[in-house]
């Protein structure tokens, strides 16, 4: 079978990806960068399904594109004329870090290409299969990392709780006592 | 259908983590910053559930489960501090926000 | 990967659709060109500044409650295919992954971060 046919696929999900990445880190106005990075997040899930990945299309989608994207607009709303497209969005170090990023991508490929690579003989299992042995991996071998994700998440919406509001001193907690309730304001 | 051999999705993953790299690197905007940081996440996440693919074995795709968790908390708390920075010094601009204490 | 066919399929004829609709509608309606039409309609008025506005910061609060419990959704759903298999142990472990996201959402709540004022 012509290599190029059965590639199709992935080459269309990873044009689309790495286009809409680049579109992300050219284009001057900031909102256009944040919604460039829905065709980005929409074609790393197709590659995922390209890996038989199911399970993590869905969580690319919901995770990245539901939340994440949506957080990072809001943000952009909330920080109002951050930066207006005409003053230069780039700091003035371009040509280092040309230099640097085209060294780290040719050590990249020089290891990408140095490796020998055999064809993988894994089998891939069917998707509800695979999401229950990633549901066992959490409950079993990976529990501590499973509990300590939930403390983490707890204490980035602790913390972002505080930094949005602490405009305002914090409200007393309103605790309602029985002895103030019935006889504090008679009528 | 012969499958795409695994080290394609790797470099495809070098090269977005390389261009996240570049973002993150030359802009201005955190905001931006913080997009570009979540393209090298993606480009990670990519190259791990390919490794994991490759191999037959579960732990790559644990480790994007939890580097999504990760990911998610990164997001709120950092977009959070620019928030707050916004409205406290009313800029953004990385190379005006030289204050730990102000 | 068969399984995405329709998928594809949906993609494919939604987006064709709005365009052959709009490629029709083209052929069928009158021009009339007028730079009256062209300004922004906002309910009548005269829209007056820019579509930049400072946006309430409660936006952002409701938003990261949703990216919390959204990554808590993604955790639940491996766990609800292979709880039975463990017992009463991966219940009290989702219990207490739960119970302490929860208390993160009794916190939101004690500071008025789900209020709308």
């Amino acid at each position: 079978m012509n290599s190029i046919d059965s590639h199709l696929p992935f080459l269309i999900m990873s044009a689309l990806t790495l286009g809409s990445a680049l579109v992300v880190v050219r284009v001057r106005n900031i909102v256009h960068a944040g919604f460039w990075l829905l065709p980005c997040f929409l074609g790393v899930a197709g590659l995922y399904a390209l890996l038989q990945a199911h399970f993590f299309v869905v969580v690319q989608v919901l995770i990245y594109v539901g939340a994440i994207l949506v957080l990072m607009l809001f943000a952009l709303m909330l920080t109002q004329d951050v930066m207006n497209p005409n003053k230069p969005q780039t700091n003035r170090m371009s040509l280092p870090i040309g230099v640097f990023c085209i060294v780290f991508a040719a050590g990249v490929a020089a290891i990408l290409t140095g490796h020998q690579w055999v064809n993988s003989n894994a089998v891939i299992l069917p998707a509800n299969v695979q999401t229950r042995q990633l549901g066992q991996a959490l409950i079993g071998e990976y529990a501590l990392p499973f509990e300590i994700a939930s403390v983490l998440l707890l204490a980035a919406l602790v913390g972002a709780i505080v930094l949005a509001k602490s405009e305002k001193e914090p409200a007393p907690l309103p605790l309602p006592t029985l002895a103030a309730l019935p006889d504090s304001k008679p009528e | 259908m012969p499958a795409v051999p695994t080290s394609y999705y790797l470099g495809l993953s070098g090269v977005l983590f390389t261009i996240g790299m570049i973002g993150v690197l030359i802009k201005r905007n955190p905001i931006v910053i913080f997009m570009c940081i979540e393209l090298m996440l993606n480009a990670v996440n990519l190259s791990f559930i390919a490794s994991g693919r490759h191999f037959g074995h579960m732990a790559g795709q644990m480790m994007v489960i939890f580097v999504m968790a990760i990911a998610a908390a990164e997001v709120a708390i950092g977009l959070g501090i620019i928030v707050a920075i916004f409205r406290t010094k009313e800029t953004i601009n990385i190379d005006e926000i030289n204050l730990l204490k102000y | 990967m068969q399984s995405y066919v329709p998928f594809v399929m949906f993609t494919a004829i939604g987006f064709a659709f709005i365009f052959v609709t709009l490629l029709m509608a083209r052929f069928v309606r009158p021009s009339a060109p007028n730079p009256n039409k062209q300004e922004t309609y906002e309910c009548g008025p005269v829209p007056v500044g820019d579509a930049w506005n400072q946006f309430n910061i409660h936006y952002y609060l409701f938003a990261l409650l949703f990216v919390v419990f959204d990554v808590e959704a993604a955790f639940l759903y491996p766990w609800a295919m292979a709880f039975r298999m463990f017992g009463l142990y991966a219940v009290v472990e989702m219990i207490i992954f739960v119970a302490l996201l929860g208390v993160g959402l009794v916190y939101a709540w004690r500071r008025e971060a789900l209020e709308w004022e």
